[in-house]
C-alpha cells in the first residue's frame, strides 16, 4: 500500500504538485496562527502571573466618595459656605485615614492558603538626629515650590516595609542595591540608606544612625544595605529615603498609632500561589476579616491594567483563531472536493484494486497515506517559511491592534478622562502600558499541533471521498470501461 | 484437482426501465486443466456468466461452488483474492505504473511472501516474452499485445487454479492473438483452468470445452 502511494504521488506529478502547494499554504498559515496563538497565550498568562497573582488591599475610593456625595446631599442647591467645605474635606479626610487596613487584617488575610507572600509597609514619622539630610544641587527652590512643606524631594521619609526585596522601586529596579543586603520581617533596628545620603555623611555598612520619633525620643539603626537610585526621571529619586523593618517601624509610632500592636498600614499587597484562585482568595478574605466592606476596605487586582495590557494581544489572539477556524474549514472543503475528483479520475484504477481483490478500507487508507506523504513534505518547508513569517505577520496584526486599541482609548480618555483617572489612582499604576509586541517562536509544541491539525483535515477531508470508494463495485465500474 | 461447479444460477440486470434475465436456472462446471470457451451472441449474458465465475458480481439465484464451497461463503472479495485470477478485453492495468509495477501491485494485494518481488515479476513477463526493457516502461507506453501479455503475467501471480479472461484478444491482430492462445494452451498443460469469454472461432477451437449460451440457457457443445 505505501509503494502503491509512493508511486501515485511520484508518477501523477501535476496533481501531486497542486496539492502539495494547496498543503504548503494552509500549513504555514495554521502554523503561523497556532504560533501566533501560542505566544498570545503565553504573553497573556505572563501578564495574569504579574498581575493577576497580586491582590491590593485598599481604601473603595469610590464608595468613600459615594458615601460622602450621599452625606452631603441635602446642601445640593446651595453653594457651600468656605467653613463647609473645609469641614466636608477634614470629613473626606478623616474617613480616608479611617479607612486604612490595620495590621491584624494583613496577619489574618495572609493566613488564607491561597497566599504565598505578602508585602505590608507603613510611613514612619521621624526626624534625624546623629546625620546630615542630602540637599540635591538642581532647582532646590524650583522643587520646593512644586512640593508642599515637609514632602519636598530633600525631605527625610523613613519607610518600614516587611521585606525589602519586595519594595516596588527594587523589584522594578528603579532602586538598586549597591553594597550590604536586603532585610526581612526577622531582622530589628537595621535600616537601607541611599548612595547620597551615606556617602554625604561618610557612612559605611555596620554604621549606626539615630533618628528621632515623634516624641524626641531616639533610636538607633544599624546600616546594612546601601541603595542607589537608578530612574532615569531624576524627580522621582528620592536620596533621603530609609527603609527600615517592621520591628524597628513599630518603635516610632507614637502610643496611639500603635493601638496596642494594631496599627494602620499604608498598603498591603498579597501575592497568590496561583492567579487564578483570585476570587476564592477574596472569598476567603471576606470570611476572615467580616466588615472590609463596612470599613471602605477592597481587596483589588488590577484588571483595568491587566485588559489594558491584554488589549492587543487578545486582538491578536482573535486574529489568530479566526485565521485558524477559515484555513481548517476552507481545506477541508477543498481537499475533500480535490480528493472527490481524484476519486472520479482514479475509479478505474478502483475497480482493477477491487477486481485483485484489495479491501476497500486499504483503498481508502492508500488515499490518506498519499495525502498524508505529500503533506510531510509540506510540512516540512512550511516549518522553514511559518519561522520566518509568522514574527512579522504577528508584528502587523499587533500594530494594526495596538493603535486601534490606543485610538479607542484616547477617544475613551476624552470623553470619561475622570473615571480613568480615578481607577488608575486607585491602583497607584498610571504608567500601564499595552504589551505592543509578542514574542513568536516556531516551537515543538505549536508544530505538534501543527501536525495533529493537519492529520485531522486529512482524515475529516477524506469522509465524502471514502464513501464513494465504499461504495464503488468493481463490475460497474470495469464493465463501463469495457 | 479444482473445481467450479455452477448450479442452478440465474441472474438478471436492468434494462432501462424492465428487468432482463440474462442467465435462466443454468448448470455448469469447470475444472483445472482445461480451456473452456464461452461463446454465444451479444448480450447472451457471457460476460455476466464470467462476472458471477470470478466473484465480480454477486449471486442473485443458485450458487457457485469452488471445491464443493460457495463462493457466498468464501466472500467475493476473498474468493477473488485467492481462487481466480481475471483478464479483461481492455487489459486493466494501473496506467501510471511499469509492467513490473502491475505485477508486483497484485503480489503485495495477494500478500505473497516473495524474497524479490523484481525478479519474479521480470520471470513472469519475461516467460510472455515481455523483456525487461519492456518491463520497465509504463504500461500506456505498451502495445496492445504487450498490455494484454502483462495482464495475462498479472494473472499468473500466486498460482491460482482459475484464469478468466473476458475477449483477451478482442483487441489484439491476429498474430498477437495466436501467441495468446499459445499462452493459454501453455498455461492449460501446467494444470490452470483457462476461462475465454469470445467471439474468436480461432480461440474456439483451441478450447477443450465451448459452452455456448442462447435464450438465457447454457449447453455443452464441444468436449475433448
Amino acid at each position: 500500500m505505501l509503494k502503491r502511494s509512493y508511486l501515485s504521488v511520484v508518477r501523477r506529478k501535476t496533481k501531486s504538485i497542486v496539492m502539495f502547494l494547496f498543503l504548503f499554504v494552509i500549513s504555514t498559515l495554521a502554523l503561523c496562527s497556532i504560533s501566533i496563538k501560542n505566544a498570545s497565550n503565553e504573553s497573556i498568562n505572563l501578564v495574569k502571573k504579574a498581575l493577576g497573582g497580586e491582590v491590593t488591599l485598599s481604601a473603595d475610593m469610590s464608595k468613600l466618595r459615594e458615601n460622602f456625595m450621599g452625606e452631603n446631599k441635602m446642601q445640593e442647591g446651595q453653594p457651600p459656605s468656605n467653613e463647609d467645605r473645609k469641614s466636608q474635606m477634614n470629613d473626606m479626610h478623616n474617613k480616608m485615614q479611617e479607612s486604612n487596613a490595620t495590621i491584624d487584617d494583613v496577619n489574618k488575610i495572609s493566613s488564607i492558603k491561597y497566599v504565598s507572600d505578602v508585602k505590608y509597609t507603613f510611613n514612619v514619622t521621624a526626624t534625624e538626629s546623629s546625620f546630615e539630610l542630602y540637599e540635591t544641587q538642581s532647582s532646590e527652590d524650583e522643587e520646593n515650590m512644586r512640593m508642599p512643606k515637609g514632602r519636598d524631594m530633600n525631605s527625610l521619609q523613613v519607610i518600614s516595609i516587611n521585606t525589602f526585596d519586595l519594595d516596588d522601586n527594587y523589584k522594578n529596579k528603579k532602586i538598586e542595591l549597591v553594597d550590604g543586603t536586603s532585610f526581612d520581617e526577622d531582622d530589628v533596628d537595621v535600616a537601607i540608606i541611599s548612595y547620597e545620603l551615606a556617602t554625604n555623611n561618610d557612612l559605611n555598612i555596620n554604621d549606626e544612625i539615630k533618628l528621632k520619633d515623634s516624641n524626641d525620643e531616639e533610636h538607633s539603626l544599624k546600616i546594612i544595605g546601601i541603595y542607589q537610585n537608578k530612574d532615569s526621571d531624576e524627580f522621582n529619586n528620592k536620596y533621603n529615603k530609609i527603609y527600615t523593618d517592621i520591628n524597628s517601624g513599630e518603635k516610632f509610632l507614637s502610643e496611639e498609632s500603635y493601638n496596642n500592636g494594631n496599627y494602620k498600614i499604608s498598603s498591603a499587597v498579597f501575592y497568590l500561589n496561583d492567579p487564578e484562585k483570585t476570587d476564592e482568595f477574596k472569598k476567603e478574605a471576606n470570611k476572615v476579616v467580616t466588615d472590609l466592606e463596612d470599613r471602605y476596605l477592597k481587596l483589588d487586582i488590577d484588571t483595568e491594567s491587566y485588559d489594558r495590557m491584554v488589549s492587543s494581544i487578545e486582538g491578536t489572539k482573535n486574529f489568530s483563531n479566526i485565521i485558524l477556524v477559515v484555513v481548517i474549514l476552507s481545506s477541508i472543503i477543498v481537499i475533500s472536493l480535490m480528493i472527490i475528483n481524484s476519486v472520479k479520475d482514479r475509479n478505474y484504477e478502483i475497480g482493477v484494486l477491487l477486481s485483485l481483490g484489495e479491501k476497500k478500507i486499504k483503498i481508502v487508507l492508500q488515499f490518506i497515506l498519499e495525502l498524508v506523504l505529500i503533506s510531510i513534505l509540506s510540512f516540512i518547508i512550511s516549518i522553514g517559511t511559518s519561522k520566518l513569517i509568522s514574527q512579522k505577520l504577528a508584528d502587523k496584526v499587533i500594530s494594526i491592534q495596538t493603535s486601534s486599541k490606543e485610538n479607542a482609548q484616547e477617544f475613551n480618555g476624552r470623553g470619561n478622562g475622570f473615571s480613568n483617572r480615578e481607577h488608575l489612582g486607585n491602583m497607584g499604576d498610571n504608567n500601564v502600558e499595552i504589551v505592543d509586541e509578542i514574542d513568536v517562536n516556531v516551537n515543538s509544541n505549536s508544530i505538534l499541533m501543527l501536525f495533529v491539525l493537519e492529520f485531522g483535515i486529512i482524515v475529516v477531508s477524506m469522509i465524502i471521498p471514502s464513501i464513494k470508494i465504499l461504495n464503488s463495485d468493481p463490475k460497474d465500474i470495469l464493465s463501463r470501461r469495457e | 484437482m479444482s473445481k467450479i461447479i455452477v448450479r442452478n444460477l440465474s441472474h438478471t440486470y436492468q434494462d432501462g426501465i424492465k428487468k432482463k434475465r440474462v442467465l435462466n436456472n443454468i448448470s455448469c462446471e469447470f475444472e483445472s486443466g482445461k480451456f473452456y470457451a464461452i461463446l454465444g451472441e451479444s448480450g447472451s449474458g457471457k460476460t455476466t456468466l464470467l462476472s458471477l465465475l470470478s466473484g465480480l458480481d454477486t449471486i442473485e439465484e443458485g450458487d457457485i461452488l469452488y471445491d464443493d464451497k460457495s463462493i457466498k461463503d468464501i466472500g467475493y472479495n476473498n474468493y477473488r483474492l485467492n481462487n481466480v485470477n481475471i483478464i479483461f478485453q481492455s487489459y486493466n492495468l494501473i496506467p501510471y505504473m511499469t509492467a513490473c509495477e502491475n505485477i508486483e501491485v497484485a503480489m503485495d494485494i495477494m500478500k505473497l511472501k516473495i524474497k524479490n518481488k523484481r525478479e519474479e515479476s521480470l520471470r513472469l513477463l519475461n516467460n510472455l516474452g515481455i523483456d525487461n526493457n519492456t518491463a520497465s516502461r509504463t504500461v500506456l507506453k505498451l502495445s496492445g499485445g504487450e498490455q494484454q501479455r502483462v495482464a495475462i503475467a498479472r494473472s499468473l501471480v500466486g498460482n491460482i487454479d482459475f484464469i478468466m479472461a473476458d475477449e483477451p484478444t478482442g483487441n489484439l491482430d491476429e498474430k498477437t492473438e495466436e501467441k495468446i492462445i499459445d499462452v493459454f494452451k501453455n498455461l492449460v498443460s501446467q494444470g490452470k483452468c483457462v476461462i475465454v469469454v469470445t467471439h474468436s472461432n480461432k480461440v474456439a477451437k483451441n478450447a477443450d470445452v465451448i459452452y455456448r449460451i442462447k435464450g438465457g440457457g447454457i449447453k455443452r457443445e464441444k468436449s475433448k
